[in-house]
């Protein structure tokens, strides 16, 4: 009896080393399309320039000559900004896209389910319009940001007052999605072409053009719910394999749980869509591609839905601003066109394969 | 542990599931619920560890009302076996019983119920699945394991709803002798919705029968499974017989078929 108990801890510490594996080669692929993406796009900026800048007798030595001031202002006000905020808003509607489908246990749940990203939407547009806090971003990345959490506090305070469970809150966040996309059908049917093209284009999701203010602010949002996100790996656990009765009858408080996680899911979502628009693909793939790779407990799904969309966001972005260079396409039309296909052969995949 | 069922009444608006009834017994022993379809056994399960409230009256585990105990006190006292297995069985066996650990961890999984989760899965001859996913297992091997997550979770009393409803002869029987054996030796209360009456017969130590009005019958198996409670409550004709000093009840036709054939 007791060799038996033996055998399943080594094959269970084998199985849980192997998976740690798996995360720290998707994390070193993570720094390494990072370090690489760095020099990609239409100014020509070597590694070598960049070393030979950072140690200028190595580059004297070598005879490579160091980046120019101009180049460095570009890696530091340009690409830098870019990469970082791709990898934040990829590891945000990851992790969010995993907290949604594992609190309602609907796979295609999303941090998007509830109707956010038409309320941010609506909100953008409302900010573009009618740009209450004067011309500029601010009046959009605020009333983007302001909608949002206006349609969580209906979503939740709903769902919360009328005791509907995961079934009904998707329920109510499809009634609002077509509430707020009608109105933001009717903004754009009254705007100017102007303002209707930055509609549009704010709609598509963009890296572009994010100051060291908004990316710390989305770090500092994201480092919180990360924490309190993974204090729940169990309660996730709990909860997506099994209905709310046995999370109960286990302690687990599931509609609490949800709302209280939901909340933090539009938070951080809110925050991310309002400063890049809506990158929408990433947080329903990334959980599962998480889950075919790495399985479903969530004290390693966690991390891993976060560095899988961390990683499709940049490798997109990457893609999109060198295919066609120097046009740059949006990041979410290319995540919609890799990763559809990439999402297809994992599933079918999956099927050919034994457990993980 | 001493429970009791204090008036005890459930409904959904104007359907009352079961009402009035009142009822108490000492937990550590092997407690059957049984009962035609729609009496209301399930939800009577879900009154006792509080998943449901009642819609009058209350239920007293050791004198204190269970719908006022934190979620975590109920956790550790009531085990909880459901009826349908899980929706999306998306761990690993290993990681399913060790979430039944849930309500002693402080929000992660130490060494030891780690260990106890082992052990478990060992004492139930269950060690050859234990990293498989819980979606590749069978219906049968799912209920077993959702009996060892509930005795991870090391609570006073068990509470399974129709635990072998999907498993063959040979685990229905290792089930019951499972349950048997819970309460015997690792001093665990059981109360289990058991349809099948033989199973019931040789293995209950107190049987609840109810019927469409509630609470129609309680004490010892062969006291309560009779062939006139049987001809009122699930309406069938049966007869008894004995097998190796175990009464065994033979139905022989439903009151339907005896009224048709008149």
């Amino acid at each position: 009896m007791r060799e038996k108990q033996h055998e399943i801890s080594r094959a269970y510490a084998r199985l849980r080393r192997r998976k740690a594996l798996l995360l720290l080669v998707l994390t070193a692929a993570l720094v390494i399309l990072a370090t690489a993406a760095v020099f990609l796009g239409t100014s020509d900026i070597h590694f070598s320039g960049l070393v030979s800048y950072l140690f200028p007798d190595w580059g004297v030595r070598h005879g490579i000559v160091p980046l120019t001031g101009t180049q460095i202002v570009i890696v530091l006000t340009l690409r830098l900004p870019r990469i970082i905020s791709a990898v934040l808003v990829g590891a945000a509607m990851g992790i969010c896209g995993t907290v949604m489908q594992s609190t309602t246990g609907n796979v295609m749940a999303s941090p998007f389910t509830t109707g956010i990203s038409s309320a941010a939407g609506l909100g953008a547009a409302i900010g573009i319009l009618f740009h209450p806090l004067g011309i500029g971003n601010t009046s959009v990345v605020v009333c983007a940001f302001g909608v949002a959490a206006i349609n969580a506090a209906v979503v939740y305070g709903i769902t919360a007052a009328g005791n509907l469970g995961a079934g009904g809150m998707i329920l109510v966040g499809v009634a609002l999605n077509f509430l707020f996309s009608s109105a933001n059908s009717l903004l754009q049917y009254v705007a100017s072409e102007d303002q209707l093209s930055q509609i549009v284009h704010w709609s598509f999701g963009s890296l572009t053009g994010l100051t060291w203010s908004q990316i710390l602010l989305m770090a500092v949002t994201l480092g919180v719910a990360f924490v309190l996100f993974g204090k729940q790996a169990w309660s996730y656990n709990i909860m997506s394999s099994g209905g709310d009765e046995s999370a109960k009858a286990l302690g687990v408080n599931a509609s609490r749980v949800r709302i209280a996680s939901g909340i933090l899911v539009t938070v951080v979502s809110a925050v991310t869509i309002s400063f890049v628009g809506v990158i929408g693909f990433v947080g329903i793939v990334a959980p599962h591609v998480a889950r075919l790779l790495l399985g479903s407990e969530h004290r390693i799904l966690l991390p891993a839905s976060s560095i899988i969309g961390a990683l499709l966001v940049l490798a997109a972005d990457s893609i999109g601003r060198t295919v066609i260079s120097p046009v740059i396409i949006p990041v979410g039309v290319v995540l919609s066109i890799v990763g559809a296909p990439l999402f297809l052969y994992l599933i079918i995949s999956r099927r050919r394969r034994s457990s993980f | 542990m001493r429970i009791e069922l204090e008036d005890i009444s459930f409904g959904y608006k104007k359907h009352p599931v079961f009402e009035h009834i009142r009822f108490s017994f000492d937990s550590l022993q092997f407690v059957c619920l049984i009962g035609p379809n729609g009496a209301g056994k399930s939800t009577l399960l879900k009154c006792i560890n509080g998943i449901h409230s009642p819609t009058g009256g209350k239920v007293l585990a050791d004198g204190e009302d269970v719908q006022k105990m934190h979620l975590i006190k109920r956790a550790e006292i009531f085990g909880y076996v459901p009826q349908f297995t899980v929706a999306n069985p998306s761990l690993n066996v290993l990681e399913t019983v060790i979430s039944g650990r849930m309500p002693r961890m402080q929000g992660r999984a130490s060494a030891a119920d780690v260990e106890a989760a082992e052990e478990i899965l060992t004492e139930m001859d269950l060690e050859d699945f234990a990293l498989r996913s819980m979606n590749q297992l069978s219906g049968g091997e799912r209920q077993r394991v959702l009996i060892a997550r509930a005795l991870a979770q090391e609570p006073q009393v068990m509470l399974l709803d129709e635990p072998t409803s999907n498993l063959d002869m040979h685990y229905q029987l290792e089930t019951m002798e499972l349950l048997e054996k819970t309460v015997r030796e690792k001093q665990i209360g059981v109360i289990a919705v058991i349809h099948d009456l033989n199973a019931v017969l040789r293995f209950a130590d107190l049987v609840l029968l109810l019927n469409k009005n509630g609470l129609y019958a309680s004490g010892r198996p062969e006291d309560v499974i009779t062939e006139n409670t049987l001809a009122e409550s699930f309406e069938i004709i049966s007869t008894f017989t004995q097998a190796a000093e175990i009464p065994v009840m033979v139905p022989l036709a439903s009151n339907k078929t005896r009224r048709t054939k008149q």
